[in-house]
């Protein structure tokens, strides 16, 4: 693979001691992305430390990893390595590891996907392992930032406790005219020890568990030209518990998320559309969420105007016993944002965000308002 | 005074007109539109409208014919490219084409396999290889 200049390396060794009957060679690749982001609020309506701990003014950049930014400058919230080393067995069979390290968790190094790859023919693909969860169009590249527009994934959409999987899925690729298609379908479960997103809610000092079982879902994504477009489908038992109050797993209870979008990249003008739809009645109600997003490429910069929105619909009567007027989420996000590659494998981003808080008096007190200013250097080698 | 004008002006100009040649072996049967060569390149298509596989190859990125495929076949920029295909090689997707050095190992190289399919500055053309179009 000599893209994105790998060091290649051979492993004569280990290719003897495996395929020393067949006579072939395995291939070792390594590659990585590198996001260094500096963000800082400029104001908001939440002054000093809030309730969780956090310093405010302060905006949620990343729910995921708990990235939040806050009244000064550092390169806590969005800041990550990535390192993937590629094992090439033979031409069906493929091992691939990702190690991530982010500012978000003291850069500690962390094992986010490890995964093995059996390729059946030129359209199938079977992966089996741990991977990123496809929950939204840009999730399965969420940490590769030279990738996508912004400095950090719109917050509103790219929100949710569980991240990664342990499972399998089978890729079937296939083409439909002018059309070509890929359907991912995946089935796994996950349990998040101590997890980063619930401490934007119970305090960045607590320890929550979450669980996610029975997962079972596809994602179908139709390309032709200039447009791509994805539908996503997917269902899961979900549990928690608070370690931290010596809390028991909470009783299962079933989740359906469902997620379409769709991008227009035509000549130099960009366009796209994501919603995401979740039904948790059994747990507390609905959640809906979107981004519209407009861009123009302009001369080696990139310009683009994004406006989001999470919004979450408390059940009168559930079983969290979460009250509307207390707990319910939410807020709307509208960002600037301009892009200037520096070469074509490096970028620099400028992120100006607008935080609008509409929900109930917990978030409203804790996060409320805000507005923040990003800066990013973005690198895949 | 005209003459030191018209130098830099050639060389602008062939710069600026060099043609980008899709090259198959020979034998290869292929009719393929610029978006059928787009979608090969892009590994959305796996092979030839025969239904037999097709390799794609390209070349080094930054080289000025890579420049030009990506521009008039591709309709992108090394950048979106590149990012193109991070896309793919983080997330399990797919890998790029192979690089080859030159114009000369990539007709040697298309010439040999019948499933290979290059690009090469139209200049390079030999008669080994068989021109499928050219940008």
């Amino acid at each position: 693979m000599n893209w994105l200049n790998p060091k290649q390396q051979a492993l004569p060794l280990l290719a003897c001691a495996l395929f020393a009957s067949s006579g072939q060679a395995a291939e070792f690749n390594w590659s990585g992305f590198l996001t260094l982001a500096a963000g800082k609020t400029l104001s908001g309506s939440v002054q000093g430390q809030n309730e969780v701990g956090i310093n405010c003014p302060c905006m949620i950049s990343d729910f995921s990893q708990s990235g939040v930014i806050d009244s000064s400058w550092d390169f806590a919230a969005d800041s990550k390595l990535g390192l993937q080393g590629n094992l090439q067995l033979s031409e069906q069979l493929s091992l691939t590891a990702q190690v991530v390290s982010r500012g978000a968790r003291d850069w500690d190094p962390n094992l986010e996907w490890v995964y093995a790859g059996w390729q059946l023919g030129d359209s199938d693909l079977i992966q089996v392992g741990r991977k990123r969860l496809p929950l939204f169009y840009y999730s399965e590249q969420q940490d590769v930032s030279f990738t996508y527009p912004w400095v950090h994934l719109p917050p509103q959409t790219y929100g949710w406790e569980a991240v990664n999987y342990n499972g399998i899925n089978w890729n079937h690729s296939f083409q439909a005219g002018d059309w070509s298609g890929l359907v991912n379908t995946f089935a796994g479960s996950e349990t998040r020890k101590d997890n980063d997103y619930m401490k934007i809610y119970n305090g960045i000092d607590s320890e929550t568990d979450t669980r996610w079982r029975k997962i079972i879902g596809a994602e179908v994504l139709m390309n032709r030209d200039w447009f791509e477009g994805r539908l996503m489908l997917m269902k899961s038992d979900t549990q928690g518990r608070i370690v931290s109050d010596n809390e028991d797993w909470s009783a299962p209870t079933e989740q359906m998320l469902f997620g379409a979008s769709g991008l227009i990249d035509y000549q130099d003008w960009i366009f796209s559309a994501e919603l995401f739809f979740s039904d948790r009645t059994e747990s507390y109600g609905r959640d809906l969420a979107y981004t519209l997003t407009t861009g123009k490429r302009l001369d080696g910069w990139a310009w683009y105007l994004t406006h989001g929105l999470y919004q979450q619909k408390i059940n009168a009567m559930n079983p969290l016993e979460l009250t509307t007027e207390a707990d319910q989420e939410k807020h709307r996000l509208s960002s600037v944002v301009v892009r200037f590659d520096v070469s074509s494998a490096a970028a620099v981003k400028i992120q100006l965000d607008h935080w609008q808080d509409g929900g109930g008096q917990w978030f409203k007190q804790t996060y409320g308002d805000a507005n923040a200013l990003s800066i990013s250097y973005d690198r895949v080698f | 005074m005209k003459k030191i004008l018209w130098v830099p002006l050639a060389l602008f100009s062939a710069s600026v007109f060099a043609e980008v040649a899709v090259v198959v072996h020979p034998s290869n049967a292929a009719a393929l539109n610029p978006e059928a060569i787009a979608q090969i390149y892009l590994g959305r298509s796996k092979s030839f409208p025969d239904g037999k596989a097709a390799l794609p190859l390209g070349q080094a990125e930054g080289s000025k014919t890579t420049e030009q495929f990506n521009q008039k076949v591709l309709n992108k920029s090394g950048s979106q490219i590149k990012a193109y295909w991070s896309k793919l090689v983080f997330t399990g997707k797919g890998t790029p084409p192979k690089e080859i050095s030159t114009d000369a190992e990539m007709l040697e190289l298309v010439s040999q396999n019948p499933s290979v399919i290059g690009y090469v500055d139209k200049a390079s053309v030999t008669d080994k290889v068989k021109v499928l179009a050219t940008f």
